[in-house]
């Protein structure tokens, strides 16, 4: 009796650590109002040219909604990583991608989700579409909330969680009509990680993010 | 009176103040329309809760749930005679990104018919509830008061709420967890509301 007891007590233990931390992981979710309605993959004539604006990225306290700026961050290598791996993607997919430099659309970035667009994002689109007239523009636009790192009180055994979450979006407007033709987004309960030298074995969970966004995949853990 | 009486009187007055200093203190709206300077309203209109999470994981009955809160947070102690529009769905067709500078015509239908002219809307941006050496709850509730009549935002603020606890007992608490956060996302909202015929802090 004494020997099996204990054993048990610790076998418990860990099955409930481990059964935490299998559900403790964070989860992408995709845009739900997609689901049903609309293509999840990017679906646009592949004979018409994608003109890729540089993304915009938002990096807010969760609180206050005012702009976090830290260097371990790495914005611009995320915001690297989400141009190269849209571009590979969208290319390998059969698509004619060109990148533009700068563009007024990245600033504009938030506002091309809204019902209807600002007046200023109109002629954006006009002055990106310039080129080429047949084209769509695909834009991104990143935010990440910052809400403080877990704590744990060893006197009272209070636990704060982890609350920062990103939201990476994805828009494809049409030259002609400005109207949107495509749009998704993904969720995750993380800060954005870049990839590491070892792409192959650890690619970073933005560029994780960035194949689901373009591809028929449901979302899971990652 | 007498020496020691000065001192009673003096420790009092001082214990009230430093009550007085530590409590709640108004906050600053992220956003407040300079056009309200005083919240001279009596009414105000409670609309449906709008979800508009992306992370659907946790199920949780808004509306039924947080009501309460709401009664103590805003009715009592910010004594606003409050009125449930019940059932009332238009503000559920908006994309939640419009609501930052929405359109005044939709504001302007955003109240039915015979419904308080101001009337605030409470969106639940996040919500998340999980098991690790305990269990953690966390989340963020934004909310706009609308001017109907006018077509105007009139203010805006977010409330972000944790709550978690270790151990075994923290484990059997996790079903709790959202409804402790939510709670507290919705205090921290409060503070930044004025109370009725106050001015709020610009």
């Amino acid at each position: 009796m004494y020997k099996t007891i204990p054993n048990t007590l610790v076998l418990l233990a860990l099955g409930l650590l481990l059964s935490g931390c299998l559900v403790s992981k964070p989860v992408l979710v995709k845009d739900q109002r997609n689901a049903g309605h609309r293509p999840l993959a990017l679906v646009v004539d592949r004979h018409r040219p994608v003109i890729l604006v540089p993304v915009k990225a938002d990096y807010i306290n969760a609180l206050n909604n005012e702009k976090v700026q830290w260097k371990n961050y790495q914005t611009e290598a995320v915001v690297a990583a989400i141009n190269n791996t849209a571009r590979q993607l969208l290319s390998r997919q059969g698509y004619q991608v060109s990148p533009v430099p700068d563009s007024t659309l990245t600033h504009l970035a938030q506002t091309l989700f809204r019902s209807r667009l600002k007046p200023g994002a109109t002629q954006a689109i006009q002055a990106t579409c310039a080129t080429d007239p047949r084209a769509v523009v695909l834009a991104h636009y990143l935010l990440v909330k910052i809400a403080g790192k877990g704590t744990w009180n060893a006197n009272t055994g209070a636990l704060t969680p982890n609350a920062n979450t990103t939201l990476l979006r994805a828009i494809v407007l049409d030259c002609q009509t400005h109207l949107p033709v495509w749009r998704n987004e993904v969720f995750f309960r993380k800060v954005p990680i870049v990839p590491a030298k070892s792409k192959e074995k650890n690619p970073g969970n933005i560029v994780n993010a960035v194949h689901l966004l373009y591809t028929n995949q449901t979302g899971g853990k990652q | 009176m007498t020496k020691r009486n000065m001192i009673k009187l003096g420790l009092i007055y001082g214990i009230t103040a430093l009550l007085v200093a530590c409590g709640p203190k108004p906050v600053k709206p992220l956003k407040m329309d300079p056009h309200y300077q005083v919240f001279d309203f009596k009414q105000l209109g409670i609309l449906p809760i709008l979800d508009a999470r992306k992370d659907r994981k946790v199920n949780y009955e808004f509306d039924k749930k947080l009501k309460r809160s709401i009664i103590r947070l805003f009715g009592k102690q910010k004594a606003y005679k409050l009125k449930f529009e019940q059932g009332y769905g238009l503000h559920r067709a908006i994309n939640p990104d419009d609501l930052s500078s929405p359109d005044p015509e939709w504001v302007r239908r955003l109240a039915p018919d015979g419904g308080a002219r101001f009337q605030l809307l409470f969106v639940i941006e996040d919500l998340q509830s999980r098991l690790t050496f305990g269990s953690v709850g966390s989340a963020e509730v934004s909310s706009y008061l609308f001017d109907t009549k006018e077509g105007r935002l009139v203010w805006f603020h977010k409330g972000v709420g944790k709550a978690g606890q270790g151990g075994l007992i923290g484990m059997a608490m996790k079903g709790a967890m959202a409804g402790m956060a939510l709670q507290g996302a919705l205090w921290r909202l409060a503070l930044a509301f004025p109370k009725q015929g106050e001015a709020p802090v610009h």
